[in-house]
């Protein structure tokens, strides 16, 4: 920061420089410090580093634009879904499609295992090799006529 | 950052603390929204760039900030605590979001582990190249554990002081004070590393 931009940002937030907003407060501090105007600490210069290390080249008529135009458009929602969901959402989501596996996987257990039950002879006989002439003749028992339920 | 450059909201009439301009946008008044991100723009966005290791997620997650304040201006409670606290609260909150999204995304592989951690501000990294004790300290930075780099930034980019970013944190007071202590110490321990590497280099030619 120079001696002009200083003045410019007194302009801008007024006089009283502990009023100004963060981090223009701070960088017009590291300005008063390096005139001789204050005194710095251990943590306060480290954390003057920091926030030098952070700097970047900010727009905030851009930002100020950017920000009008969304709040002009309806709420900014592809299929319901905002583009990045907040993270409660994320294991909710995983929770629930556990839940709706687990659903479909019981409910395919329980039809399937109704419907073709195999007689514990006709496995035997398909499990000593077998072929599949004489497992024909092997009955495929009902649960009222002692399979397996 | 350009200070010469005199935004529209400073040419307001009146000059607002935070506080009054929330409950002014609470109200529906765009002109006082467009005075806080004149005010707090700049800081959120150095803020989010910084925590996430870029700029591009950061300008989002700003924007974002705003549109929150716009619609949520009504529940500030100026009694339970200062703007710039809840302010940087929402944006914490929505950095961890992003930062959690994305290890998301990497879990499913729809993102690089080099590209999520990665530094994509070529631009900041040419400003910050001038010097190598800032060069240091902004990659040091970005391998600091999340929390003590959240701690460290809120102190020195939002000038939050220790309640308030254990409010922002959703955390004790005592707790920020040792994530402060422990990233301080590493970056420290960094900067002198890098000290005495180019001393010996000195010492040797």
């Amino acid at each position: 920061m120079n001696r002009g931009e200083f003045e410019d940002l007194k302009i801008r937030f007024g006089d009283e420089v502990a009023s100004w907003p963060a981090p223009f407060r701070q960088e017009a501090s590291a300005f008063l410090v390096a005139h001789g105007e204050d005194a710095l600490g251990d943590d306060e210069r480290l954390d003057r580093l920091v926030l030098e290390a952070a700097r970047m080249p900010t727009d905030e008529r851009a930002l100020a634009r950017q920000v009008m135009a969304r709040l002009a458009k309806p709420r900014g929602r592809t299929f319901g879904l905002t583009m990045v969901p907040p993270a409660w959402s994320i294991p909710a989501t995983a929770a629930s499609m556990a839940v709706v596996v687990a659903l479909f996987a019981a409910g395919g257990y329980l039809a399937a295992g109704t419907e073709t039950d195999m007689s514990d002879e006709a496995l035997l006989a398909f499990a000593v090799g077998a072929p599949p002439s004489e497992l024909s003749g092997a009955s495929i028992f009902t649960q009222e006529e002692g399979g397996r339920p | 950052m350009n200070p010469a450059r005199v935004p529209e909201a400073a040419r307001l009439p009146e000059r607002l603390d935070d506080e009054e301009l929330l409950a002014r946008i609470a109200a529906g008044e765009q002109p006082a929204l467009r005075q806080l991100i004149d005010r707090h723009g700049r800081g959120l966005k150095l803020f989010a760039a910084r925590f996430l290791g870029g700029s591009h997620d950061a300008e989002d997650v700003v924007q974002d900030v705003f549109f929150s304040i716009w619609n949520n201006a009504k529940r500030f409670d100026r009694a339970k605590g200062r703007a710039t606290t809840w302010i940087y609260r929402i944006a914490a909150n929505r950095c961890i979001d992003v930062r959690r999204w994305r290890r998301f995304r990497m879990f499913l592989g729809f993102e690089d582990t080099d590209d999520v951690f990665a530094s994509e501000d070529p631009q900041a990294d040419v400003l910050v190249g001038a010097r190598q004790e800032l060069a240091i300290v902004r990659a040091g930075l970005d391998k600091l554990p999340e929390r003590q780099r959240m701690a460290l930034l809120l102190r020195a980019v939002a000038d939050l002081d220790v309640p308030a970013i254990a409010e922002v944190m959703g955390t004790s007071a005592g707790s920020v004070e040792q994530l402060l202590v422990r990233a301080r110490r590493t970056l420290r321990a960094r900067l002198a590393t890098a000290d005495n590497e180019s001393q010996e280099e000195g010492v040797s030619r």
